[in-house]
């Protein structure tokens, strides 16, 4: 290690941890805390990486991120920064975007084509003749791009934590070290973050006079680590500034995503190169990126350097970089306005002083700086500077990413010569070097006075401080730009765009901010013009003649550096829903597959998906088969107005609607598009249940409330989507098979088609539908999910000696084409009116209101297409698939919606969305097949199977008989819990402790303090309706009073009033007497119903929660915590609460269908934390109990 | 080497002349004032040169010259659309954009890369085959291919996507293509110019002047201007034109944001859209991977970026191409996105005479700019609606006889 | 990510809302209005305006003014109090 210096306080190196990796294929030493450059820059090697469009050599610029010069990959990453990286043992890093590698990199060439590689060159070549183009194309794509990505190698993704707080403070330098120090004083939750892998910013390795020792820095960091209220975040940049005060602040461990109420922006500068010819040779570098190799990592920049002064302060920063170790052979003044006195303190350290310069070249020697030629004084005369090192300290921009996206607005400062905050808005901040402050006192001043203004807008009183006044003199060179005749001046290193590339795109007319950076491409770079803007600026204002004030800059945008799509995504969350019968399923042959977020079976095996349909079909048609059809939505409706607003709701009548009857309805939006469907029972004049299809369950549900809370009408909705399991029991001998289990008097006279009936069936409370979607006698049963799995295998068992069997999704939709019903979403698209799929005279014309009434009394009069059947016996009938189109004299008429085998017709059949003039019964149509065959089928009636219903009326022999049979002989006790009833049991032992029962997972870690309980035991109840308040005072319950309030009772059993006539009761674990409503028996009690909330119930110990909650919900969950909140939480819609007394925790209550999916998740956080799957004796040592 | 670039080599400080007309001063009348100097404002007005001979023009943008959605699309062009009308709509445009770098003199990387939309469930892969059936009867090129189709042709997607929805099949379109959208715009401009139309940047429209149902002219901070006929062509701002005039319109304005990563070399060579996921991605010519998803949820006139959309769109996109997970966004930014019920654009002659509305581009105008240019141009020219864009027209909200893309109920990209 | 203090639930994500539009219910009568306005016509320029939000997890709508260019949230009410009407 060549270049490297004896150690030095206050350098990142680590000399104990020395090891090695290779670069370009040759080993290099390194020390812990080194970075890949810096162990570069100790090796002596400068030319470390080629210029993305010349190729030409290229090495240290800013040491810090600004600038994208030292880009390399591995066989595993690409687009690394090197100069920010840590390089990690026995890796190999190359140099991006070379082809042969660094040193013979054939790239070369390209510099030699500059010349004709103008600005825009793309625009103005190779586009005649056109059949060239894709040849060209495929060249310049070649050349394109920097490394290589690395599909094969999958970088984990990170987990991301949401973080609330009173003040952000972004930049731990002199100013922000200040504001932290301020504000965490004054008691307010602060954070603080510094990309740099230690806090200190410039001080760490620019010496500012005042804090030489370091002293302020080591004393003030010392404090910080003290306070409990501040969080120093390090080694992370704060990458974006978005509305509302949030940013992402980005580390090597994934995303914390702040959310802070004021937030000072003390991000600094970034030093800004000159711009002469050759300055992008390796050797030429910022004083700051000198500065760090000195102090940071004890590393010679060069063995003889020269320094270009174009600011007052460069004398100073030149001499303490010379007493760290610099060899400095001279100083070229070019205009830098610093005092006499500096010059002659340079000159007795021995720096020659050239004053009065212009650098004319860098001059090379083997692609290396080898010497500067300048020409100086009132003479002008030439002269050249041998020197393998020039530092460039000619001024500075201001970090102001953040500030411009947050809404702030720049304005440039003449006196200072750069940019500096004009404008901010509310609880934004701006501190330090970022705010035109020079001196070290100032820097903290105005640290200081931010934090103080911050903490009054968030009302936290601390010690006023007034701000300084900003600096005077120039902070950065006026112009530091100086062509050549033969050009090679850059100005952005990322884009190889130089002086004359910037001329050329304002003389063609991209002359302003904007389209010269879109023509030229300046500023879209990896470094996105953090070293160009400025001086780009600076050339626009001069080539059009305007003030620089005037010119405007270009828009900057999120990120400040470019951030991980591993980061960005997070934790990979995919919500699935599952039905009650899930298990049943899956260990029945159920061939499972996605339904939006639920999982269905198709069909069940074994055997290959036909033959499965064909029997499944003739179990339906023959004998009897029962479906999972929990997935429909279903809805309590419950008040006085509860008719009134279905009646505003659907557009079809529910007058002639009769308590113990149901009847189908369907939905349309205000434009009359048809959006769902179901089925509607009236259990009395007050109280409506409705299904939904299962994709249109939330949605409906949603428009129900909009509708309720629109017109202020008198009605309570109740979810039940996920509280009831729903089978549908269908075929000749379904009748038989409920009567061995129901004590419902089943007789068709008495239970007539349409109707429902509620009792008791094995057992368990159940409502009974008698619906004829597949076409045969069938009744649709909707009971507790808890119970669902258990009445399903009772009525397997009964249904047995009927040669009862599932059936699946695929075989339902052939028996309903075979019925001639639609299905919503499937027959229907986003087009489709109730007149267009057979619905119309089902649309109320008299009724004075309801949505949609207005565009359906339009779309009446103008309905040109209609669903109608078809059948074919064509040779090729089974190619038909959905969507192919009806062609009609070479013209598109229509398509098919709907297509399948009927084994009840012996032939194909389907549905069209046809031209109405087609849609006659017996009319011929051309369906044309994928390769353009066209297959001949005829218009035919729907339904083409039980037209008449007689499968209905069905009087099974000695069914009627069945009155008489014992009730329910099987009963079901054991309530199942939604979760630990799936999960296979190997990896669970149960465990019954004190009330709670306990789910352990086998192995997990017993020395864990923190755990994850089900509680599916603990009953809990709904309880709705005007008369609920009245019920809840009879069983002795205090009511919460507003919405959304609740509060904890019977030890930890809960009372929420969850909506505007609801309330949500959990019985305590503890089994306290009084928590009898919470386990009150299901049914109506004057204006109030009760019924089973059946949710799925988990309790959350321990100190590793609150990381895991702070990730998965977006929600503040800090501060004083109310007693309850209904919150997403990993995209699931939960109820979440604090249980206080001996070990307070969190309670969460989810829907059944969400309980495996956020149980998984939260075991799989769990386990990241050390945490396990509680267990009995570890709560019971914890509690104390 | 063209000519074009040796001029630089060998003549001493080459420049090509100014590539726009933008006189200092704002006339006092034109035949035609055209609001937003966007990709289809400077389109119309080089056809309306070109075609008609219409070159006394002006284009006023408040801003710079396709600074609005021109700049900021992925810059997709496709015609696998559904009804009949966009099929043939877009299909028109993509042959203009075949030839565009000659006609415009201006390479504008007319790429054909192929366009797969995805399907990851059983309704959008019904969907996809009733596209492929309409675009077939069309003579669109474009078909249902199967999940190993898709393999062979993508290299590093993952057909499982993680687990969840898996990839089934997919709608590929050949002819689907990207181009450099700014590269058209400045094209356009520069043809337009050499016709004689006149560009005015920083000239913002404050009002427009209707006399007895006609439009009469436009006012400015530089002045008022009398014209024959007013184009409004403004996307995102179409809302605030049309109330000058007072015309009201079912148009919202949505955010529709997109990203670019840091440039790699380039492995992906086709256009993967995912109907499912709601996500989309390419590689430009400099090798960025650009990608993009749905509108932002809420109405919003701003061209805020969001931190929602792009982590969102980084959690569909790695169940996609869990290779990516490495590669780093570079930038973020955002268009406002003038979207309508039926997904088609509200084009032509509109109640208010001598005032033409070429608007509702959605997320689908980018490659309707040379058609719509050209279309515009015709129906200014002659006074009534080009038969290509009349089932475009804003009235047809007015009798429910709405254009059928919204049918398939997944916004395509 | 935006956030707002709402009634009865606190200080909340944006994210666990869903946000319609202005949403009238749908009259008897058009009175002058065609039923072509009714459905399609949209005002959609920045303004200050009343949107509705439905906040999944609680099933409860949310009248917010709302100003559709800034995006500043001015004032937020349930849209159903819980008094008896």
């Amino acid at each position: 290690m060549i270049r490297r210096l004896p150690p030095r306080d206050g350098e990142w190196i680590d000399r104990d941890a020395s090891f090695s990796f290779l670069f370009e294929g040759e080993p290099v030493q390194a020390y812990g805390g080194d970075t890949i450059t810096s162990a570069l820059a100790a090796s002596g090697r400068r030319t470390l990486a080629r210029s993305f469009k010349y190729h030409r050599p290229r090495g240290i610029l800013s040491l810090a991120n600004h600038d994208a010069n030292v880009l390399l990959e591995t066989d595993t990453a690409t687009n690394l920064r090197a100069d920010v990286t840590a390089p990690e043992p026995g890796a190999h890093y190359r140099a991006v975007n070379t082809f042969g590698g660094l040193r013979h990199d054939a790239g070369r060439v390209l510099s030699l084509f500059a010349p004709v590689l103008p600005s825009g060159f793309y625009y103005k070549a190779f586009y005649r003749p056109r059949f060239l183009f894709p040849w060209w194309e495929k060249l310049i794509r070649h050349a394109a791009g920097l490394g290589r990505a690395k599909l094969d190698s999958i970088s984990p993704r990170l987990p991301r934590r949401h973080v609330f707080c009173d003040l952000l403070v972004v930049g731990a330098g002199a100013s922000g070290l200040a504001a932290a120090r301020v504000a965490a004083d004054a008691g307010a939750n602060v954070v603080l973050v510094d990309e740099q892998a230690r806090p200190g910013g410039s001080l760490n390795h620019l010496r500012a006079a005042e804090d030489s020792d370091g002293a302020w820095r080591r004393e003030c960091l010392a404090a910080l680590a003290e306070a409990d209220n501040l969080t120093l975040v390090s080694g992370s940049y704060a990458a974006a500034f978005y509305a509302d005060h949030c940013l992402p602040l980005v580390g090597a461990d994934g995303i914390t995503l702040v959310h802070a109420r004021a937030v000072v922006l003390a991000c600094g500068c970034y030093e800004q190169p000159a711009v002469f010819r050759n300055n992008d040779l390796p050797g030429v570098m910022q004083a700051g990126a000198a500065a760090r190799l000195l102090r940071l990592y004890a590393v010679a920049p060069c063995t003889a350097g020269v320094l270009l002064a174009g600011t007052p302060g460069a004398y100073a920063s030149a001499l303490d970089l010379v007493e760290q170790g610099l060899a400095l052979s001279a100083i070229v003044d070019i205009g830098s306005g610093a005092a006499a006195a500096d010059r002659e303190r340079a000159r007795a350290a021995g720096v020659q002083v050239f004053e009065d310069a212009v650098p004319l070249e860098a001059i090379a020697r083997g692609g290396e700086l080898a010497g500067l030629r300048i020409s100086a004084g009132s003479g002008r005369l030439h002269s050249t500077i041998d020197c393998d090192g020039l530092l460039m300290a000619v001024g500075q921009a201001p970090a102001a990413g953040l500030l411009v996206q947050a809404g702030g607005r720049l304005a440039w400062d003449g006196a200072l010569g750069q940019p500096v905050p004009s404008a901010l808005p509310p609880g934004v901040y701006a501190a330090g070097s970022l705010n035109g402050m020079q001196t070290f006192d100032a820097r903290i001043a105005d640290g200081a006075a931010a934090a103080a203004a911050a903490l009054a807008a968030c009302g936290i009183t601390a010690p006023a401080s007034a701000a300084p006044p900003r600096a005077t003199g120039p902070l950065s060179h006026a112009h530091p730009i100086f062509p050549h005749a033969r050009g090679k001046a850059f100005v952005d290193f990322d884009e190889d765009l130089t002086i004359d590339d910037l001329r050329t795109a304002v003389r063609e007319g991209f002359d302003s901010a904007e389209l010269m950076k879109r023509y030229s491409t300046i500023g879209m770079g990896p470094s996105q013009g953090k070293h160009a803007n400025v001086n780009g600026l600076r050339i626009l204002a001069e080539l059009t003649g305007q003030e620089i004030g005037v010119v405007g800059a270009t828009t900057p945008r999120p990120f400040v550096h470019p951030v991980p799509l591993a980061a960005l995504a997070g934790r990979r969350l995919r919500r699935v829903w599952r039905t009650p019968l899930d298990a049943w399923h899956r260990a029945h042959g159920g061939v499972m597959h996605e339904a939006g977020t639920w999982q269905r079976p198709r069909c069940y095996g074994p055997g290959d998906h036909a033959a499965a349909v064909a029997r499944e079909h003739a179990a339906v048609r023959e004998q009897v088969a029962l479906i999972d059809v929990s997935t429909l939505g279903k809805i309590e409706v419950f008040g006085a107005d509860a008719e009134a607003l279905l009646e505003y709701a659907y557009p079809c009548s529910f007058a002639r609607l009769v308590d113990g009857m149901t009847r189908y309805v369907f939905m349309t939006d205000g434009g009359g598009t048809l959006i769902d469907d179901g089925v509607c029972a009236r259990i009395a004049a007050d109280h409506f249940y409705l299904t939904t299809t299962s994709s249109q369950a939330q949605n409906v549900l949603r428009l129900l409330e909009l509708y309720a809370a629109e017109l202020a009408l008198d009605v309570a909705l109740v979810e039940r989507t996920f509280a009831l399991g729903a089978i549908n029991l269908a075929g000749p001998r379904s009748r038989a098979v409920l009567a061995a289990l129901s004590d419902i008097d089943l007789a068709a006279s008495t239970f007539p088609y349409l109707a429902w009936r509620e009792g008791q069936l094995a057992g368990v409370d159940a409502r009974v539908m008698r619906v004829g979607f597949v076409g045969e006698l069938g009744y649709e049963i909707h009971v507790p999910a808890s119970r669902t799995a258990a009445v399903w295998t009772a009525l397997m068992a009964a249904g047995r000696e009927h040669g009862i069997a599932p059936f699946g999704v695929d075989t339902q939709r052939l028996l309903r084409l075979e019925k001639g019903h639609v299905i919503v979403g499937h027959d229907t698209d986003g087009t489709t009116t109730p007149f267009e799929a057979g619905l119309g005279r089902a649309v109320a014309k008299s009724k004075p209101r309801h949505v949609g009434r207005h565009a359906l009394a339009v779309l009446r009069e103008r309905t040109r297409r209609t669903l109608a059947g078809f059948v074919t016996h064509h040779a090729r009938a089974g190619e038909i698939a959905d969507c192919l189109l009806v062609i009609e004299a070479d013209r598109i008429a229509g398509r098919v919606t709907s297509v399948g085998t009927s084994p009840a017709v012996g032939a194909v059949i389907g549905l069209v969305m046809i031209e109405q003039e087609l849609a006659r019964p017996g009319r011929r149509i051309d369906i044309r097949l994928a390769d353009g065959a066209l297959v001949a089928a005829e218009i035919a009636p729907t339904p083409c199977y039980d037209a008449d219903n007689a499968r209905q009326a069905l009087e099974e022999p000695g069914s009627a008989a069945a009155t008489d049979a014992t009730p329910g002989k099987a009963v079901v006790d054991e309530a199942e819990s939604p979760v630990l009833g799936a999960y296979p049991q190997p990896a669970f032992s149960h465990v019954v402790c004190d009330g709670m029962r306990l789910a352990r997972r086998a192995g997990a870690r017993p020395e864990a303090s923190s755990w994850l309980l089900d509680l599916a035991h603990l009953s809990a109840r709904v309880v709705v309706g005007r008369g609920a308040d009245a019920w809840l005072d009879a069983q002795g319950v205090t009511r919460p009073g507003t919405v959304q309030s609740a509060c904890v009772q019977w030890g930890d059993g809960l009372v929420v009033r969850s909506h505007v006539d609801e309330y949500l009761l959990v019985a305590g674990s503890t089994g306290a007497p009084a928590d009898t409503a919470a386990r009150a028996a299901p049914g109506r009690h004057g204006e109030a119903l009760v019924m089973t909330a059946e949710r799925a119930h988990f309790a959350l110990l321990g100190p590793a929660w609150e990381a895991i909650l702070a990730e998965l919900c977006a929600a503040p969950l800090g501060g004083a915590a109310p007693a309850w909140r209904a919150v997403r939480l990993a995209h699931c819609d939960v109820g979440l609460w604090c249980v206080a007394g001996a070990v307070p925790h969190w309670r969460v209550l989810a829907s059944a269908a969400d309980a495996r999916y956020l149980f998984d998740v939260l075991a799989a956080c769990l386990d990241e934390q050390g945490g396990a799957l509680a267990s009995a004796e570890e709560l019971a040592a914890l509690s104390g109990v | 080497m063209s000519l074009r670039l040796l001029k630089y080599a060998f003549i001493e400080d080459y420049a090509e002349p100014c590539w726009f007309n933008t006189p200092a001063t704002l006339g006092e009348s034109y035949d035609v004032i055209i609001i937003g100097a966007g990709g289809h404002g400077l389109a119309c007005a080089h056809y309306l040169a070109h075609d008609h001979g219409i070159n006394k023009v002006a284009v006023l943008d408040r801003s710079y010259l396709g600074g609005g959605n021109t700049g900021r699309n992925t810059t997709i062009i496709r015609s696998n659309y559904l009804t009949p009308e966009g099929v043939a709509f877009y299909d028109a445009s993509l042959a203009l954009f075949r030839d565009l770098s000659d006609a415009l003199d201006t390479n504008i990387f007319y790429s054909e890369r192929g366009h797969y939309t995805l399907a990851h469930n059983e309704s959008t892969l019904r969907t996809a085959r009733w596209r492929a059936e309409v675009n077939k009867h069309y003579g669109i090129d474009s078909e249902v291919v199967d999940a190993e189709e898709v393999a062979r042709a993508v290299p590093g997607i993952d057909l499982a996507c993680g687990g969840n929805h898996a990839v089934e099949g997919a709608l590929y379109h050949a002819p689907g293509a990207v181009a450099r959208h700014d590269a058209v715009a400045w094209g356009y401009a520069r043809q337009a110019s050499r016709a004689g139309v006149e560009i005015h940047q920083h000239t913002e429209v404050t009002d427009i002047l209707v006399e007895g149902g006609r439009v009469t002219g436009v006012v400015t901070p530089r002045g008022t201007v009398r014209a024959g006929a007013v184009l409004s062509a403004v996307a995102g701002h179409t809302p605030s034109v049309l109330a000058m005039v007072g015309l009201n319109s079912p148009i919202e304005i949505f955010p529709l944001q997109a990203c670019v990563t840091e440039p790699v070399k380039p492995w992906l060579d086709t256009i993967i859209v995912s109907g499912s996921l709601h996500l989309y991605v390419s590689q430009s010519a400099r090798g960025e991977m650009v990608m993009g998803a749905s509108l932002d949820p809420a109405e919003l006139h701003s061209r805020r970026s969001s931190f929602e959309f792009v982590s969102g769109l980084a959690d569909g996109m790695l169940d996609l191409f869990p290779g990516m997970a490495g590669l780093k966004v570079n930038r973020q930014w955002a268009g406002m996105a003038d979207m309508t019920p039926d997904f088609a654009p509200v084009m032509g002659t509109t109640p208010v005479a001598g005032f033409y509305l070429d608007a509702g581009w959605g997320t689908w105008g980018f490659k309707a700019t040379p058609i719509s240019g050209k279309t515009m141009a015709a129906t200014i020219a002659n006074g009534r609606d080009d038969p290509l864009i009349r089932a475009f027209n804003l009235s047809r909200f007015d009798d429910f006889s709405l254009v059928g893309e919204k049918g398939a109920a997944s916004i395509g990209h | 990510m935006k956030y707002a203090d709402f009634p009865l639930l606190g200080r909340r994500p944006f994210t666990e809302f869903s946000i319609s539009g202005v949403l009238e219910p749908e009259p008897a009568e058009l009175g002058e209005w065609t039923a072509a306005r009714w459905v399609f016509e949209r005002t959609s320029v920045p303004r200050e305006r009343v949107e509705w939000w439905y906040h999944g997890a609680s099933r409860l709508w949310f009248l917010v003014r709302r100003d559709t260019g800034s995006d500043t949230i001015l004032a937020i009410e349930p849209a159903r109090t819980g008094s008896r009407s």
